[in-house]
C-alpha cells in the first residue's frame, strides 16, 4: 500500500466529508434530525466540539481511501462513489441501530433515514478520493537488485 | 463476487460479532461504559433492545465480508483479524468522535477506550467469517463455453 496515496486520500476524504456533511447535516436535514430527538435531556451540546467532528470524517476518509486504494475496480469517479456509498451505508446502519439499541439519543426514523443520507455524504467523498488517487500514480514496486 | 459466500459470511459474522460484543460491551465492560456517561440524563436505555442489537451485527458483518473477499487469495484467520479489526476500528473511531463532539452521551474517555475495544471485538468476528469462507470453494468465474 502506498503510504503517500492513502495520506493525501485521507485528507482530502476528510475535508469533503466535513464539508459535505455540514451541507447535508447542519444544512439541509438539521430540522429534521432536531424534530427527532430521543426522551434523554441535555443530550445534544449547543455547540458541536469541531475537532471530534474533524476526527470521526478523517477515521472514515482512511477507511474509504483504504478500500478505494487497494481495489483498481474502485479507482474511477463512479467507482469511489460507490465503494463510499457503500461503506458509509453499512457503517452507519451498524452504528445507527446500536446506538438506537444502547441510547434515548434519537427516535426511530434517524436510524433509517440517516444510512441513506450516509450514501450521500460517504459516496461523494469516494467520488472525490478516487478522482484524486486516479491522477496520482502507484508507486511502482522495485525488484530486489 | 460469489453471493452465497457473501450471504453466509454476514450471517455468521453477524452471528459471531453479537456474541463477541455481547461478552465485551455488555458482560465484561457494560459497566464501565454505565460509569462514563456524560452530562445528558436518560441517555442509555433501562433494557437494551437486543434484537436491534442483533440485527444491527448484519450491515458490519456484510462489510467485513466484502473487505475479506475483496482481498485476493484465500482468506486467512490471521488476515480476517486483521480486516475486521482495521474497519471496526475506524467506524467505532469515527461514530466515538462524532457522538463526542455533537453530544454529552459519554465522556472523552470512551473516545479512547471503544474504538480498540471495537477494533477487537470486529476482528475476532473477522477471523470467524475468514475461518468459515477459507473452507468453502469459491464458484468459478466464466464458465468456458463448450
Amino acid at each position: 500500500m502506498d503510504m503517500k496515496r492513502v495520506a493525501i486520500g485521507t485528507i482530502v476524504g476528510g475535508i469533503v466529508l466535513y464539508i459535505v456533511g455540514y451541507l447535508i447535516f447542519d444544512v439541509a436535514v438539521a430540522d429534521f434530525y432536531a424534530a427527532n430527538r430521543g426522551s434523554a435531556t441535555g443530550a445534544f451540546r449547543d455547540m458541536p466540539i469541531v475537532w471530534a467532528v474533524v476526527l470521526a470524517d478523517f477515521a472514515l476518509a482512511l477507511l474509504v481511501t483504504l478500500c478505494i486504494a487497494g481495489r483498481a475496480a474502485s479507482q474511477t469517479i463512479a467507482g469511489g462513489f460507490f465503494t463510499g456509498g457503500v461503506i458509509g451505508f453499512l457503517a452507519w446502519f451498524h452504528a445507527d441501530f446500536t446506538s438506537y439499541g444502547y441510547l434515548n439519543v434519537w427516535s426511530m426514523p434517524i436510524p433509517i433515514v440517516d444510512p441513506l443520507l450516509e450514501i450521500i455524504h460517504e459516496g461523494v467523498a469516494g467520488a472525490v478520493i478516487a478522482a484524486v488517487l486516479m491522477r496520482i500514480p502507484a508507486a511502482a514496486v522495485q525488484p530486489a537488485q | 463476487m460469489d453471493m452465497k459466500r457473501l450471504a453466509i459470511g454476514t450471517i455468521v459474522g453477524g452471528v459471531a460479532l453479537y456474541a463477541v460484543g455481547y461478552l465485551i460491551f455488555e458482560l465484561a465492560f457494560g459497566p464501565y461504559y454505565a460509569a462514563n456517561v456524560g452530562s445528558a440524563t436518560g441517555a442509555l436505555r433501562s433494557q437494551n433492545l437486543e434484537w436491534l442489537l442483533a440485527l444491527s451485527n448484519l450491515p458490519l458483518a456484510l462489510l467485513v465480508t466484502l473487505g475479506i473477499e475483496s482481498r485476493p487469495g484465500t482468506p486467512s484467520i490471521a488476515s480476517g483479524f486483521v480486516t475486521g479489526a482495521v474497519i471496526g476500528f475506524l467506524v467505532w473511531l469515527s461514530v466515538d468522535a462524532y457522538y463526542y463532539g455533537a453530544t454529552n452521551v459519554w465522556r472523552f474517555i470512551i473516545v479512547l477506550i471503544d474504538p480498540p475495544l471495537s477494533g477487537l471485538a470486529i476482528g475476532i468476528g473477522g477471523a470467524v467469517i475468514a475461518a468459515v469462507l477459507a473452507r468453502m470453494p469459491k464458484a468459478a468465474g466464466v464458465q468456458m463455453a463448450r
